[in-house]
């Protein structure tokens, strides 16, 4: 259990996230400063992974309960932002059977995103009320099930979706500065809900399944409102990357992103909102560089390169031997703080 | 030819189940562990079966640890549990119930005559082996919960609460066929009771467990002092 | 009519076999499997030669058939005790939450692999094409496939009964399955139930493997997705845990998808298995618990 609810004074209350928030500043820092170590482009793609990440942190985090349908949300938001975002032709011609007020529609990015945002957020209602009537694994497969559906809806929906091609166009708007406050608005609402009342009971139930019981209904309620926070996060993560790379199609939050961001989380340590922003920062790091040495990398007369794919097996191997050898993660219950100590 | 149970601590999680037991039971013995509801008895007997990893102290059997050996293993050296609230297979048959346990025993020859043998001794199951265990009456889980156990031939035999729920014509009964199976067969056996009144007529000795530690344990002629065996119960006196 | 049925049976078999899979290895450890699709992948891939061309060449897929079921049987299986050995067993007494991710863990792992020996894109194969035969059966036409493929569905599921119920090792295992800790307090070895529960799991992806590489001859790194996701609809509708239940819930599944496939218009096809998701998200709303498992707690198998 999070030990942030007994202790006084409103600084110390807020350490975790001031420290996480410094954190990833200081690798915007170290981006926009010191040329040649880390490119803005990845440190603004890392910063969406800690989006995404904290918002699957926010349900599956603190209920326990696994969820495998999460970037569902992200799908449905960034599909959102490209009806609302794309230059009208280019949509009367790649999406014809788009309602007119649609077809017609160029938002500014914020009004696009906050619908797009809300509409995630209302089916992930929707979801959460039938998926939580079921139990454990059943709701696990459930939501499973919901991303392989929605997949096949929008991947076959020609008219409206484009099917399985990319849309191309959407507005490019976030760099990397832009990429850290979504990130850092993710976390602070990961971290006030969290350490709200419904935080607290959802993290008790987890951790002990009597207390679940005892309180059976209300921690349904609770389980429904984090599903709910979850998707509306995970559709912020989806607008923030079809802004960022001005390109979306079915497979840019599918099974991929589905396992990455579970294994950002099952590395980092699922049971803590530090363990959730630790995991994506360095498994986002570790694919930069593998996918560079996908690339190739000159050392000296040397042209070191492995073969593209690697990546994958590589991290689907991480993931496994860190679920065997350290199954709470790197960061298990703790949460960042000044003081020391307390780690629970 | 000793089960040693000494110094065992074990915990679920942060909260001690188990503090400081030792407990030894001698073949041909009957052991009682009595205590007040959470004393820790249940805990010491399924570490006792391997169904619980201890903290701390250590149990042998003949002098050879079983620490770290898993529940099956701890069967094939012999040792046997029956567990609160019977646990039978539900869904299986009673005569599965039975195979099920012969099965994995060691392979000592001659399973027919074990069940003839403990069908004998539990007449009534005799004729419900057709049934699934679900069916049964109380008494006669009970009855199956041991029979099943004794499937596997044990030499020790741990059993937790045999008496929670039965009315008290049944519970004599079973007691009736523990003192008969250690008189036949020699066979070790370690129960559990919340009460003591049940166990002090046919107990070799009794060991005393309050809040995950044994306090006391009785046997000869201190078992006759009832007043003081009560007060040590009751935490009156150590 | 006729046709529309045995198009129903056979595509229901493919998915209960599927959901036995899931059901077999549930039932006993607790652990929802979801790498079982690409078990089934996996078999697929084993009839040819490893190398990422696009044009496939038969390894396994051109031997002698009982040779080539044995063959992608025991690659399946020994994947399976290899995951068991090296995955499952160390998480022993992990919560459940751990196991499944651990095991969509090993499903991306398995995928990412045949994606880097194999390549993405999908190939042809060609095995026993002379099963795509017609033939007349009531009055309707069918293919000789789908009667092969109701045909061993019913032996497997027959033999799978069989095992169950009369070996020693199918008494252990639903011992284990109602109360896996009391099952090892009768001497019932834990390792032995779970390595043959998965072994049988794996014998029951490679059917699907072989069957549905003779149905479609396609490869692909994927294809066990689709199917692992019926199957695992059709343990939840069947209730978890229940092997009768796996396979009624594959068949429900199966005969869904066909209504649906046969009697939605022509531009809602695309749209089949959502609306068969549907259906069975309307059927979880009414029985949270399944269409076979009832309320009580012991699971059966």
């Amino acid at each position: 259990m999070s030990a942030a609810s007994s202790r006084p004074g409103t600084v110390r209350r807020f350490e975790t996230p001031v420290i996480l928030v410094a954190g990833l500043a200081f690798l915007v820092l170290l981006a926009t400063w010191v040329p040649g170590i880390v490119s803005p482009r990845s440190i603004a793609q890392l910063m969406i992974w800690v989006v995404l990440v904290v918002g699957l942190y926010t349900f599956s985090g603190l209920s326990g309960i696994i969820s495998f349908g999460q970037t569902t949300f992200s799908t449905i938001a960034a599909y959102c932002v490209a009806w609302l975002t794309l230059n009208p032709f280019v949509k009367a011609s790649s999406m014809p059977g788009l309602p007119q007020f649609i077809l017609s529609a160029s938002l500014h990015p914020l009004a696009s995103a906050a619908i797009s945002i809300a509409v995630a957020a209302a089916i992930g209602l929707v979801v959460a009320l039938a998926v939580m009537r079921l139990a454990g694994e059943a709701a696990t497969i459930a939501t499973f099930a919901l991303l392989i559906v929605v997949n096949s809806i929008y991947g076959n929906w020609n008219s409206v979706t484009g099917g399985m091609s990319s849309i191309v166009g959407i507005p490019i708007v976030v760099g990397v500065w832009i990429a850290f406050g979504t990130a850092v608005l993710a976390i602070v609402v990961a971290y006030a809900f969290q350490t709200s009342r419904g935080g607290l009971m959802l993290q008790a139930s987890r951790d002990d399944e009597v207390a679940a019981r005892a309180s059976g209904i209300e921690v349904k309620r609770w389980r429904i409102i984090a599903f709910v926070i979850s998707a509306a996060l995970m559709g912020l993560g989806g607008v923030v990357q079809a802004h960022f790379l001005g390109v979306i199609s079915v497979e840019s939050f599918y099974l991929g992103t589905t396992f990455m961001t579970l294994a950002m989380l099952v590395v980092g340590g699922r049971s803590s909102l530090t363990g959730a922003v630790v995991g994506a920062v360095i498994l986002s790091l570790v694919t930069s560089v593998l996918r560079g040495l996908e690339r190739g990398v000159e050392l000296g007369s040397v042209n070191l390169q492995i073969p593209s794919g690697i990546q994958e097996v590589a991290l689907g191997a991480l993931m496994l031997v860190m679920l065997v050898r350290r199954r709470r993660g790197l960061c298990g219950l703790w949460e960042a703080r000044f003081s020391r100590g307390d780690a629970d | 030819m000793t089960l040693a149970i000494e110094h065992l601590e074990v915990s679920y999680g942060r909260l001690a189940a188990v503090r400081d037991a030792t407990v030894t039971v001698a073949s041909g013995e009957i052991v009682a562990l009595v205590g007040p509801n959470g004393a820790g008895k249940s805990t010491t007997l399924l570490a006792a079966a391997g169904a619980l990893q201890p903290r701390g102290g250590t149990i042998t059997l003949d002098g050879a640890s079983l620490l770290g050996l898993s529940p099956e293993q701890r069967v094939r050296r012999d040792l046997a549990m029956v567990p609160e609230g019977r646990e039978i297979f539900r869904t299986l048959t009673v005569a599965e119930n039975l195979t099920v346990a012969a099965g994995a025993g060691r392979a000592k020859p001659g399973t027919a005559e074990v069940m003839d043998e403990l069908l004998a001794l539990f007449p009534i199951l005799r004729e419900r082996l057709r049934q699934p265990a679900g069916q049964l009456s109380g008494g006669e889980q009970q009855q199956l919960a041991i029979a099943r156990a004794l499937m596997t031939r044990p030499r020790y035999l741990l059993i937790d609460e045999p008496s929670l729920g039965l009315a008290p014509l049944v519970v004599k009964r079973v007691y009736e066929m523990l003192t008969e199976l250690r008189r036949r067969q020699g066979l070790a056996i370690l129960v559990v009771e919340q009460s003591m009144r049940r166990v002090l007529s046919v107990a070799d000795k009794v060991c005393v467990m309050r809040d995950g530690r044994v306090v006391a344990t009785f046997a000869g002629e201190d078992l006759s002092d009832r007043r003081r065996l009560e007060q040590v119960y009751f935490g009156l006196a150590d | 009519m006729v046709q529309t049925l045995i198009n129903a049976i056979s595509l229901g078999s493919i998915y209960a076999l599927v959901a036995l899979g899931i059901g077999l290895l549930f039932g006993v450890l607790k652990v929802i499997n979801f790498a079982h699709g690409d078990f089934i992948t996996i078999g697929a891939f084993a009839l040819i030669i490893p190398s990422s061309q696009a044009a496939a060449e038969m390894g396994i897929g051109l031997m002698p058939w009982p040779l080539v079921i044995a063959g992608v049987a025991a690659v399946v299986v020994l994947t399976a005790l290899a995951a068991e050995f090296l995955v499952f067993r160390p998480l022993r007494g992990a919560d459940s939450a751990t196991v499944m991710i651990a095991s969509f863990a090993l499903g991306y792992f398995l995928q990412s692999s045949l994606l880097l020996v194999f390549g993405s894109r999908p190939k042809s194969v060609n095995l026993w094409s002379q099963l795509n035969v017609p033939v007349v059966l009531g009055g309707a036409e069918t293919s000789l496939l789908q009667i092969i493929i109701i045909a061993a569905t019913a032996l497997l599921i027959a033999g799978l009964g069989f095992l169950m119920r009369y070996t020693s090792v199918g008494l252990a295992m639903r011992a284990a399955a109602e109360n896996f800790r009391m099952a090892r307090l009768v001497g019932v070895r834990a390792n032995l139930v779970i390595g043959a529960a998965i072994a049988l799991s794996g014998i029951l992806a490679a059917a699907v493997s072989l069957l549905i590489v003779v149905q479609t001859g396609v490869l692909s790194y994927r294809m066990g997705v689709p199917l692992m996701i019926f199957g695992f609809v059709a343990t939840v509708i069947g209730g978890m845990g229940s092997l009768l239940g796996s396979a009624v819930g594959g068949f429900a599944v199966g005969i869904v998808s066909v209504l649906a496939q046969t009697f939605l218009p022509e531009s809602a096809r695309p749209f089949r298995d959502a609306v068969v998701f549907s259906v069975v998200f309307l059927v979880l709303m009414l029985r949270p618990k399944g269409l076979i498992g009832g309320g009580q707690r012991g699971e059966r198998i």
